[in-house]
């Protein structure tokens, strides 16, 4: 016999002492962590100049009357602008975030399949510069991805089409295989002690939105492969005449029909969890409504897939309302414990909790507006959807991700971003997107169209719309702020330097220096409770982490 | 028995399959229901998965006045580099491509995608603690040198063999033949020296190798973009032939628009069908109206290409369609 | 204390991380099918006759393939569970057989593909079944790489009855290929028609 077990297994024991360099790579052979969710806040960040130009173009087109700049190009200016906003800017600083944070924060060296994840970072920019391609080369026809319904969906497809489709799939997969691998990295590498239930609440949350991720994620990569057969081959799967078409549709390509749009707030509301018990100096005042508050707003978010239905113009369906309006629920039992536990804190002023108090006002703005509309059963196919994406869906989720930013700024570079400037943002950011809301919202009650490159001559249309293009500039201004700020403190070194631990914090990230090293950490502090630091500074021997 | 976790997985299953039961009954949407019911599954899996693999989430039992204790970990705990997963990232952006450009980039993301593959695993095979260099050694003299050594080999002729083919099929008849003797004598000759003389330093061979690829290639791609000769076959006796192309649910015929062909005569239609997946055929009827018997009808293809032949009928004018789709059709004479 | 979560040595990883991965990839294959049939059923529902006139369905190819994947399944599992008996030849004898039914499963794909008479513009009927088919291929394609992946590490004797994760998780991967496409049997072949 040659096939049989000769390979002694003794050499799996012998090796643990023998010491090992591990080779760290450049940023393009990096599979360490810390620097793939770098690269992936890096490549958001430059997806975001690209929304961000494209809102503006579009803002100003608002502002006169007729057409002066677009031309036809509307519609394409509109998805792309929709698209980016979504699928190359917020998801992917959280998805940075998670993978920079989670491995520190469960007290692992190493994500479970480090380069897996760097793969997957690679794709998503690979899938990115594929999407941003395909809108250049030509217009998609077919492809608003952010309208409820397929607006014109004949092949055989143009290159843009074809290529925003395959663009799609990539990002689709890069998506699946990251998530697959924080969620393995969260139920297995977590370190001695760290439950389930004392995961550090970002973590909580990265671990449901990737969860989700993964279950949704297969459906749109579905309805991309009969998108891309329909058109590339010329079929008529997705036209008015498939009565099939116009449900598959909504199920499973339209962008807010699928939770994702709900998977943009659900980080946020584990980092602001984290920020608000750092700067209260204290854990959440109950901890267990909000992890269960979270996986709830996770499991409810789903819902929102129950948005299809062969209605064509209506987009605020009695079950997506019904089911979608739940998630208020959790969201505002957590806001809640997060204001108690700031009332039995020590709490220390910091920018952050300024973003977390704007975003708050953004969710209260954006359900009164709900409210309201449900009164006046206003239609959702108007400019109060405009409103509210930018309000609810995109607005407050962005403000919490820059307090993340800021919140971790030390951790991640070594150095403090401006509070300053910081400040100066949020209330840009906070202004622009409130005054761009009640704008939209109130042409919605007035029922504006939205999706036009011109709301017509109706009286004081106008105004409104310029109204809401000050704000739409507004915002525009607070991104150009934050990468201002990220260039002085950060790039240019004008930053002040962080300490391992600026904010005497309660969990792992801060038991390491700043920037932590390549395996982490030298020693981890045993976790015996949700904040593992706090027990370390209260202990007798006043152990130093 | 259940972490946090694991209960909640349950839960989500629970509440998607809830959802696809309850949202069929109040919407009637099938399609909706039948995906939460996916979703339901998909939570099922998950929860099982997690539930088996991460176990209990037991506390280690400490003393309450113990201090807390510090766990090393040792640096060789970090994530090493590797380049492959953006070699694999590359072949992902080229394959994107091939739904433009189609089948070449199709092929060269699949080799990216291959070699990108073979790096990893070997890199990671390499890494390995069971690895050492006799493992290298054996792997290469048991399995990459045997099919190495061929494949080489074959792709060293194969790339001679296309490179020279792209000149000799420009060239005039006569000048090919020529070159082909003298390529011939070439080739021989140079083999002939290099094994004749084993002392040339490996630094000559190897610019001398990288001279010949250069000339090979340049000349295989420049004459191979100049395109070939017309052939002429000049022992066929010629038969009237006539290209048509269906493209975009429409017949496109040669710049010399207008169809004509003797009487009684056999004539080839070259057919090529560009709707690939859309059935197309070349059919000829009698009068506008093509409901009744055809004179010819071509076998539908949905991709490629056919050649029909057939047997032309008296003077006149004719129609041909494509009995797929009837917005396809045109005119032709018979003289 | 001393049974740490991560050895201190780098490379001997915690137990059940390629698993895990894997059946959650796995999922969510099989969630991208389910949302495939679930247009595939309501465009059925919806037309006047399913299969669209003129579609004639070789039932032969499709129970080849259907009884070839369950045999795979069989093979894959055979060589996960030998090696992790301490078999190792019989584990090889079991990824190989399972690596020439999957390739012998593609081969039948091509070859109903090819055979339809139809395209995937042709109806949505066509638009369906070659999303299912192209779907099917893709993942048979995938499992085939992992499984032989896993083979050739079981072959270096780096994936051993000590270690048998890499070869058990290949098997995972497998198995969902095989229900996915027994679902997709039930789909286009025994439900074919209204």
């Amino acid at each position: 016999m040659t096939l049989t077990e000769t390979r002694p297994d003794h050499i799996e024991n012998q090796a643990p002492g023998a010491p090992q360099s591990v080779a760290r790579g450049n940023w393009l052979t990096t599979a360490d962590h810390k620097r793939v969710g770098l690269l992936y806040l890096g490549a958001s960040i430059v997806f975001l100049l690209v929304g961000v130009t494209l809102g503006v173009v579009m803002r100003i087109e608002l502002a006169g009357q007729g057409v002066q700049i677009v031309g036809n190009d509307y519609g394409r200016i509109l998805s792309m602008h929709a698209t980016v906003m979504t699928m190359l800017f917020l998801s992917p600083l959280w998805l940075g975030l998670a993978t920079y944070l989670v491995p520190l924060q469960i007290g692992a060296p190493r994500l479970a399949l480090p380069r897996l994840q760097a793969a997957a970072f690679w794709s998503f920019l690979a899938g990115g510069g594929v999407v941003v391609a395909a809108y250049i080369v030509d217009r998609p026809a077919g492809m608003g991805l952010g309208l409820s319904t397929p607006i014109t969906a004949q092949g055989p497809a143009n290159h843009g089409t074809n290529l925003l489709i395959a663009g799609l799939i990539i990002l689709a997969i890069a998506t699946l295989l990251a998530s697959a691998n924080l969620i393995v990295t969260i139920a297995l590498l977590r370190t001695e002690g760290m439950t389930f239930g004392r995961l550090p609440l970002f973590t909580w949350a990265t671990l449901w939105t990737a969860t989700i991720s993964l279950l949704t994620t297969p459906v749109f990569v579905a309805g991309l492969l009969l998108l891309y057969l329909d058109q590339h081959f010329g079929g008529s799967f997705f036209a008015p005449t498939n009565p099939v078409a116009q449900i598959t549709w909504q199920h499973t390509l339209w962008l807010f029909g699928r939770p994702d749009a709900f998977l943009l707030l659900l980080p946020a509301l584990g980092a602001a969890s984290d920020i608000v018990t750092t700067h209260a100096r204290r854990g959440l005042l109950a901890s267990m409504p909000v992890r269960i508050s979270i996986a709830a707003f996770a499991v409810l978010s789903l819902g929102s897939l129950a948005a299809g239905m062969s209605v064509q113009s209506s987009v605020v369906l009695p079950t997506y309302s019904g089911l979608t309006g739940l998630v208020a629920l959790p969201v505002a039992v957590i806001a809640l414990v997060w204001l108690g536990t700031l009332r039995f804190g020590d709490v220390r002023l910091h920018v952050t909790l300024v973003y977390v108090a704007c975003a708050l006002a953004l969710l209260l703005f954006g359900a009164a507006n709900v409210a309201v509309a449900a009164i006046n059963k206003v239609d959702g196919g108007t400019a109060w959807s405009t409103g509210h994406l930018h309000v609810v869906i995109f607005g407050a989720p962005t403000l919490l991700a820059f307090a993340a930013v800021y919140h971790w700024a030390p951790k991640l570079w070594g150095r403090h971003l401006n509070q300053g400037i910081g400040i100066l943002q949020a209330l840009a950011l906070v202004g622009g997107f409130l005054i761009m809301g009640l704008a939209s919202y109130l042409l919605g009650y007035d029922g504006a169209p939205w999706h036009v490159a011109d709301t017509g001559p109706k009286g004081g249309w106008v105004n409104l719309e310029r109204l809401a293009s000050a704000g739409g500039v507004l915002v525009a201004v607070g991104a150009l702020l934050f990468l201002v700020n990220l260039l002085t403190s950060v790039a240019m070194g004008r930053g002040e330097v962080a300490e391992d631990d600026p904010w005497e914090g309660l969990t792992l990230e801060w038991a390491t220096s700043s920037p932590p090293p390549a395996h982490n950490f030298d020693f981890i502090p045993e976790v015996r409770s949700e904040t593992p630091l706090l027990d370390v500074r209260s202990a007798p021997t006043g152990g130093a982490a | 028995m259940f972490s946090l976790a694991s209960k909640l997985y349950f839960a989500l299953a629970g509440f998607a399959l809830a959802t696809a039961l309850g949202y069929r009954a109040t919407t009637g949407d099938r399609q909706g229901e039948l995906i939460f019911f996916g979703l339901a599954l998909g939570a099922l899996v998950i929860a099982l998965a997690v539930t088996a693999t991460a176990g209990q989430d037991l506390e280690p039992y400490v003393t309450a006045d113990a201090p807390p204790d510090r766990r090393p970990v040792s640096p060789t705990a970090a994530a090493g580099a590797s380049p492959w997963p953006l070699v694999l990232a590359a072949s992902a952006a080229v394959l994107a491509v091939t739904t433009v450009v189609g089948a070449p980039a199709l092929i060269a993301g699949l080799i990216i995608a291959f070699i990108a593959g073979l790096g990893w695993t070997g890199q990671a095979w390499r890494e390995h603690h069971s690895f050492t260099p006799r493992n290298s050694a054996a792997v290469g003299n048991r399995l990459v040198a045997p099919v190495a050594l061929p494949v080489g080999a074959f792709l060293v002729a194969a790339f001679i063999a296309i490179g020279v083919s792209r000149v000799l099929l420009h060239i005039p008849e006569q000048a090919a033949t020529v070159t082909f003797i003298v390529v011939g004598a070439l080739v021989l000759t140079t083999f002939f020296v290099i094994a004749a003389r084993p002392r040339l330093t490996s630094a000559a061979l190897t610019g001398f190798a990288a001279a010949a690829f250069v000339v090979v290639a340049v000349a295989g791609v420049s004459f191979a973009a100049a395109g070939e000769r017309k052939i002429v076959n000049e022992h066929k006796v010629e038969t009237p032939e006539q290209d048509v192309v269906a493209l975009n649910t429409a017949f496109v015929v040669p710049s010399d628009a207008v169809i004509t062909f003797a009487a009684d005569e056999q004539v080839e239609v070259d057919f090529t069908n560009k709707d690939t997946g859309t059935f197309h055929n070349w059919a000829v009827y009698t009068s506008q109206d093509t409901k009744g018997k055809p004179i010819f009808n071509g076998r539908p293809i949905d991709h490629g290409r056919a050649v029909y032949r057939f047997t032309t009928p008296g003077p006149g004018t004719y129609v041909y369609v494509c009995d797929f789709h009837s917005s396809m059709k045109g005119e032709f004479v018979i003289r | 204390m001393s049974q740490l979560a991560l050895p201190a040595a780098g490379h001997d990883r915690p137990r059940n991380l390629v698993n895990l991965a894997m059946l959650l990839l796995g999922a969510a294959s099989l969630v991208a099918f389910v949302a495939l049939f679930a247009v595939y059923f309501d465009a059925r529902a919806l037309a006047k006759t399913w299969p669209p006139k003129g579609v004639k369905l070789d039932n032969y190819p499709g129970s080849m393939l259907v009884v070839t994947m369950l045999m795979s399944a069989f093979t894959a599992e055979w060589a996960a569970f030998s090696l992790a008996k301490g078999n190792r030849s019989q584990s090889i004898t079991g990824s190989v057989l399972t690596i020439v039914f999957a390739l012998s499963s593609l081969n039948l794909v091509w070859y109903v593909g090819n055979r339809l008479g139809f395209g995937p513009a042709t109806h949505a009927y066509g638009t369906m079944f070659w999303a299912l088919l192209i779907a099917m291929g893709v993942h048979i394609f995938i499992g085939l790489i992992v499984i032989v992946v896993a083979l050739s590490r079981t072959l270096a004797h780096q994936v051993t009855t000590g270690d048998p994760e890499l070869a058990r998780a290949a098997t995972w991967y497998w198995h969902f290929v095989v229900a996915s496409f027994v679902l997709a049997f039930f789909a286009l072949y025994v439900f074919q028609h209204k």
